[in-house]
């Protein structure tokens, strides 16, 4: 391979990161991948990239001879495994995690104990119309007495996935979503099972927003809400389709 | 009479190798159906779910990359490294703790120490202080502090994690200090950073010469640069140093985010409870994911649900000292039994301590 050909195609690839970095930034897909706090940190790589595909750029068009990563070990061939990232990115249609992945994940019902402190008095403070998911579990797993929450109307947001080992009632659909820490790796699936009559239509994946009253039922000796709906209505995927403890 | 006896091996050892796989495929019905549950899960679905956590491990792990590369470019541009020795005492052990602090000033992930450490033994630094630098850098660097405190917060796991790597470097470091010098346990001449800039006629024998050396290293030259020039020498060393150590991000993520979509989390959490078992279990994926420490702590996040405290500590204390490439840079640096005691007692020290943590935090 030309000594020069292989300078140019790092350049291209850094370029081709930083552009693919500042695109999902812009369209917000970014928020399927990783967790909003990190966004400052993605302006910094997007920064970084850009300079270092410019000033490699400009170097490799003054002197095109000139060896210039003489003291780096690179073999050629191995410059293309940073193009990986770009090829996936490119190549497979995006979508954020949601029923297909539940399955390899498994579900937890109860919020569970492993979560960054969470004020779990918090969620009694937010109206029972603002709580998601997430908020709903923890409700319900702060030991207090449920009976307070049963009856109140939930309106939740989430795709829909079936648990057939726990629910497998014609009636019932699970209502989840995914709640990461820091990026899409550390996902897990939390649910609420949902009563409706016309359950059945719905096709697994499918986001839907969830209002109907709120009641308690048990499971493997736990406490955990379940919602009897009134109204599902069928929604296009959300920018942001996780949940942050 | 050796021509037969060769091509006897020659054809005895695919069939024992064939006998041995069966043996273990019978042995552990596990191993099949994993197999075939592979081939038959991809599906449209799951190349989905496999690009997604790929690019999330890749993009969340991208700009600590960057500012670790972009921070070792600047200690090649802008550190004279002679004025480092001044600063280490000789008692050994103050010599290692004041190693175990070098991290702070040379942020480098386990890719750029060996190099480097090499380097600063060129200089005079005392064994003791650069062994405990070699495996305390990659954890005790800001940039590794500030991503490990991005993954668990600021808490018990940061906490522990420096802890740990702290002990085990500086125990280490104070072990190699009964050899008198680094060159009794270094390899004189093989992967020597001659060997990539092709400087001809270099001597690599330690005491003579030093002076000269000098004048080969590419760094020197920048010495006579403007800072303009400086700061763009900086990017590009950090440009190369992206593409030579974010190979194994992609390929570590890419690892992790097979596993992650084709095995089931309930199959691996079988491994993941014993106090010991999932210590060893955790330790082993350190060695094979072979992740920079910049981003080693959001790859343990992903198994902090399944796996034990312990074990997520002993991956997160003993991959940035040991895996599959520091241990091949290990042997190609030092010699005798000094590389496998690189190796040694960081794994028995982490083992340990990761253990003890499942017991006394359970």
């Amino acid at each position: 391979m030309n000594k020069s050909l292989p300078r140019l195609i790092q350049s291209l690839i850094v370029a081709g990161t930083a552009l693919l970095i500042a695109a999902m930034l812009l369209n917000g897909r970014i928020g399927w991948y990783i967790h909003q706090r990190f966004n400052y940190l993605m302006i910094f790589a997007i920064l970084c990239l850009a300079s270092m595909a410019v000033l490699s750029l400009r170097n490799f068009v003054n002197k095109p001879a000139e060896d210039a990563y003489h003291h780096q070990a690179i073999n050629s061939s191995e410059i293309f495994v940073l193009a990986i990232p770009l090829a996936l990115a490119l190549l497979i249609p995006a979508r954020p995690l949601s029923a297909n992945a539940v399955s390899t994940r498994g579900t937890t019902y109860t919020a569970p104990g492993s979560l960054p402190a969470a004020p779990s008095e918090g969620v009694f403070s937010i109206t029972p119309d603002e709580r998601n998911i997430l908020d709903w579990l923890r409700a319900f797993n702060t030991g207090k007495d449920v009976n307070a929450l049963v009856g109140e109307r939930a309106n939740v947001i989430g795709f829909v996935y079936r648990d057939d080992k726990n629910f497998p009632g014609q009636n019932t659909f699970m209502v989840g979503r995914f709640v990461i820490t820091c990026c899409a790796a550390d996902a897990f699936p939390i649910g609420i099972p949902v009563d409706w009559d016309d359950a059945a239509q719905l096709t697994d994946d499918t986001w839907v927003q969830v209002q109907g009253v709120v009641e308690s039922i048990e499971l493997n000796n736990v406490n955990i809400p379940l919602i009897r709906a009134d109204s599902v209505e069928i929604l296009s995927t959300p920018d942001q389709p996780y949940l942050f403890p | 009479m050796e021509q037969p006896e060769k091509s006897s091996k020659l054809f005895l050892r695919p069939i024992l190798i064939f006998l041995l796989i069966s043996l273990a495929l019978f042995l552990s019905p596990t191993v099949p159906t994993l197999m075939l549950q592979f081939l038959f899960s991809i599906s449209a679905d799951k190349i989905s779910i496999f690009a997604t956590v790929f690019l999330g491990i890749f993009i969340e792990a991208l700009p600590f990359l960057l500012l670790g590369t972009l921070a070792s470019g600047a200690v090649e541009v802008f550190v004279n490294q002679d004025s480092l020795k001044r600063f280490i005492p000789a008692n050994p052990i103050l010599a290692a703790m004041a190693g175990s602090v070098m991290g702070l000033f040379f942020p480098v992930c386990e890719c750029g120490v060996v190099p480097l450490v090499r380097r600063l033994f060129r200089k005079g630094l005392p064994l003791p202080a650069g062994i405990t630098f070699l495996l305390s850098g990659p954890v005790l660097n800001p940039v590794v502090i500030l991503s490990t405190a991005a993954a668990f917060g600021f808490g018990k796991i940061l906490a522990l994690r420096v802890g740990m790597t702290l002990i085990i470097a500086v125990i280490t470091g104070w072990v190699f200090s009964v050899v008198k010098s680094p060159w009794e346990i270094l390899k004189p001449t093989t992967w020597s950073p001659c060997d990539i800039h092709g400087c001809p006629g270099e001597n690599h024998e330690p005491g003579n010469d030093h002076e000269h050396h000098h004048e080969h290293q590419p760094i020197h030259s920048t010495q006579a640069m403007s800072l303009a020039a400086k700061i763009k020498q900086v990017f590009l060393l950090a440009q190369g140093e992206f593409f030579e150590m974010g190979r194994f991000l992609v390929i570590g993520a890419l690892i992790a985010s097979t596993m992650q979509t084709f095995i089931p989390q309930d199959r691996l959490t079988a491994f993941a409870q014993g106090p010991v078992l999932s210590v060893l279990g955790m330790m082993l994926l350190a060695v094979i994911l072979s992740i920079c420490s910049t981003v080693d702590s959001f790859i343990a996040l992903g198994f902090v649900n399944t796996f034990t405290m312990g074990s997520i500590l002993a991956f997160l204390v003993f991959g940035p000292m040991v895996d599959i490439k520091s241990a091949l840079m290990y042997w190609r640096v030092f010699k005798g039994r000094a590389p496998f005691y690189l190796v040694l007692i960081p794994f028995l020290l982490s083992l340990l301590g990761g253990v003890v943590i499942n017991l006394l935090m359970v």
